[in-house]
């Protein structure tokens, strides 16, 4: 798969003049990297997350979004984190890794018919918060940590996460080191 | 058998990178009809040039591919500048092996390609002194340098106005200035630091910007850099130096350069009778086959330690040793600078600021050991390299909770730190060396090298004290949390690896002459990392651009007196 990626990528980036001198401007180039990025992103999205079954997808989609909800920025669902996360178990992972995760997603559904008489889905989504902070206390050896961790990571490395909610890209082109700065407060 | 190419060529380069780049240039612009020999692929900077590649278009967001890289780069992979984008500018390690006794890792980073190391350089360049060419013979080790400053800083001057240096004039005798182009801003948290230790250690301790070869005015069709970040993932304003950015295309313009990528050095030939390198045997990547390239002159620019082993593949009946080697010293004396020392600190205050913008580049504290003073436990020194920012959400990963809340504390920028880190000289010991391996041959069935290199108790001393006055300079600047570095790196880690093919004023103890020029093979010059005598502490590129600018006109001198 990574191959064909490249090769998108090489012929897409071939096809668009790149001038040696220095007549290209820097929004011009984050321009041409955008476009790269654009046509490229689509041939990279079916393949990923197809080793997950659907209904551990679902449970991994729904805790995913709890995680990093949407509030006034898109979370972690419309991030695309759940296919980011199974193309990590599939191709990044070994197998003991790959099999403790998902064997841990499938059991969300257990402990939520243990707590709560009915499927992790069902939940209401204060009960599904509550389950999901009780695996977060078993700490960072548990299986939880590993999806809560790939979550963060697949949301702050995807488009939503540093176009909408870093708003580090496109880069401004010049450095400032004394630029204002506001911390964002959020409705909790 | 090997095929002979009839072509007639006044000079072979072998190497493209930093320094095989330079000496293209020159020797082209000198009007020598050169061929330029690199052993690995073409680059194309329009497709191979990834640093606006956003990081969610890559597979595995900047993790990596990690059994791709656990399987055929597990030492390139140590790189700083190694990344999910960059790493196809490094070998792959099972196609070059190379040895190291147990428990003594040696790093050795290799970039096969056009360009070499200079694509994925740090780009950092400060000027040695005669503080750093009169050390050897000062503390009586090893040997000493045949130059001095005056004779480089000519060279100094050309290399640096050609590359583009931005960097701020501090009229330092140990750091002598150059023409800069105007230098980077420090942020706001670096200029605080600055001023305090400044205030601190006056006419000690000094912090400046980092000088380095990024354009921040445009020049000779380079653009200006427009503060993206990565340069190490290629430049496509080609705003920083690198061979493939300013020098080849600079001898390809004269119409006199033959570059000639797949080509794998496997020793050279000597004329017995003269001693003179009479063919270069190059093994070509694809086809495998054997060619034989001729040249009066010969540039070996392949990297400090695959020029040594060049020249340790070239033995003969009356060479058993290896071309240029009746001193013993090649392969000898390998030098790296020791770096992890240092301390960082949280800085409070400034939190309505941040930083937009990546500026490719950092600050700089200049040696102030052994300058004006005498340590007891150390000879030589070291500078600092690092700078201020704020902690980005990578640093709270662990962050318990889920929701709303978690989201705020990872987005949110956090406090400002400051670091400074350490770049110590290491001397050169005849213990530290590479060999032919007795057995092991490379992906081309050419012999390779077996690595022994080791910090010494100078290195060591030197390491320890970065960690006391880093955290002292920190304190005073109001740091809070200093935290001292708990790591050495290994050897070969910081990637000036040079010193295996050194000059010197003596025959008998040195390999090459004040001129690069190999004492044994009057038509040999090796002007890449392994002709350094010392190490300094200064990042070295700079320094063997210079020394092989001045060794090309050197050169072209001695062919037309008829001398080569």
């Amino acid at each position: 798969m990574s191959l064909n990626r490249r090769d998108v990528l090489r012929s897409l980036a071939a096809g668009v003049a790149i001038p040696l001198g220095g007549s290209l401007f820097p929004a011009e180039l984050l321009e041409w990297g955008r476009e790269v990025h654009a046509a490229v992103g689509v041939a990279g999205q079916s393949a990923a997350g197809t080793s997950l079954s659907p209904a551990v997808l679902q449970s991994l989609a729904l805790a995913c979004e709890r995680i990093i909800p949407t509030d006034d920025t898109p979370g972690a669902a419309a991030a695309g984190v759940p296919a980011f996360i199974g193309h990590m178990l599939s191709d990044w992972y070994d197998e003991p890794e790959r099999t403790r995760v998902i064997a841990g997603i499938e059991s969300i559904d257990s402990l939520a018919r243990a707590r709560h008489q009915r499927s992790f889905a069902s939940c209401a989504i204060d009960q599904q918060d509550a389950l999901l902070l009780e695996l977060d206390r078993e700490g960072p050896a548990h299986w939880f940590s590993t999806v809560k961790y790939l979550t963060i990571w697949g949301y702050y490395t995807s488009e939503v996460g540093v176009v909408r909610e870093l708003g580090q890209w496109p880069s401004p082109g010049r450095y400032d080191g004394n630029a204002p700065y506001t911390p964002r407060t959020r409705t909790v | 058998m090997a095929q002979t190419e009839t072509r007639d060529y006044d000079a072979i380069v072998i190497g493209s990178g930093m320094t095989g780049g330079w000496a293209a240039k020159e020797l082209t612009e000198l009007g020598l009809r050169t061929l330029v020999l690199e052993a690995g692929r073409p680059l194309i900077p329009s497709q191979d040039y990834s640093e606006h590649r956003p990081v969610w278009d890559l597979p595995f967001r900047s993790l990596g591919d990690r059994h791709y890289v656990e399987r055929h780069q597990p030492r390139q992979r140590n790189s700083v500048s190694f990344d999910e984008w960059s790493h196809r500018f490094w070998t792959d390690d099972g196609e070059n092996p190379y040895t190291t006794p147990q428990g003594k890792p040696f790093d050795w980073f290799r970039a096969r390609q056009v360009g070499g190391k200079s694509t994925i350089w740090g780009r950092q360049v400060y000027r040695w002194s005669d503080l750093d060419f009169e050390a050897n013979a000062r503390d009586g080790i090893a040997v000493d340098w045949p130059v001095r400053y005056q004779d480089v800083a000519p060279w100094y001057d050309r290399v640096e106005a050609y590359i583009g240096v931005s960097g701020q004039r501090e009229g330092l005798a140990q750091l002598p200035d150059g023409p800069f182009l105007p230098p980077m801003a420090m942020n706001c948290v670096e200029a605080h630091v600055a001023e305090r230790i400044r205030a601190a250690f006056p006419g000690e301790r000094l912090m400046t910007i980092g000088r380095v070869a990024v354009l921040t005015a445009p020049q000779n069709g380079r653009a200006a850099c427009h503060y993206c970040g990565p340069c190490h993932r290629g430049c496509s304003t080609r705003s920083y130096f690198s061979a493939l950015n300013a020098t080849l295309p600079a001898a390809e313009a004269t119409g006199r350069m033959t570059l000639r990528p797949y080509s794998v050095v496997r020793h050279l030939a000597v004329d017995p009778s003269s001693g003179k390198v009479a063919g270069v045997h190059v093994i070509d990547a694809q086809t495998r086959a054997s060619h034989e390239f001729r040249a009066r002159l010969v540039f070996l620019c392949a990297s400090a330690i695959e020029s040594s082993r060049i020249l340790l593949n070239s033995r003969t009946e009356q060479h058993p040793d290896g071309l240029a080697n009746s001193s013993g010293q090649v392969g000898r004396n390998i030098m790296d600078h020791i770096k992890w020392g240092g301390a960082d600190g949280d800085i409070d205050g400034f939190a309505d600021r941040r930083i937009t913008g990546a500026r490719p580049n950092g600050i700089y504290v200049p040696r102030f050991r052994n300058v004006n003073s005498r340590q007891k436990d150390f000879v030589r020194g070291y500078g600092f390299q690092g700078g201020a920012a704020r902690s980005g959400w990578q640093a709270r990963v662990r962050t318990p909770g889920i929701g709303v809340a978690l989201k705020q504390t990872l987005t949110n920028l956090g406090p400002w730190t400051m670091a400074l880190n350490g770049f110590g000289e290491t001397l050169p010991r005849e213990d530290n060396r590479c060999t032919l391996h007795p057995t092991m041959v490379d992906a081309w069935g050419i012999p390779v090298l077996h690595i022994e290199c080791s910090w010494g108790p100078n290195e060591l001393a030197i390491h320890k004290d970065m960690n006391v006055t880093a955290a002292e300079m920190l304190e005073k600047a109001g740091a809070k949390n200093i935290r001292p570095s708990t790591r050495i790196s290994i050897p070969g880690n910081t990637n000036h690896e040079m010193g295996t093919a050194r000059m010197g004023r003596d025959r008998r103890t040195s390999v090459l002459n004040g001129w690069n020029q190999a004492w044994d093979s009057p038509n040999l010059f090796v002007t890449d990392g392994a002709c350094m005598t010392s190490s300094g502490n200064q990042n070295p590129s700079l320094t063997y651009m210079a020394l092989t600018a001045r060794a090309c006109h050197y050169a072209v001198e001695e062919l037309k007196r008829g001398n080569l």
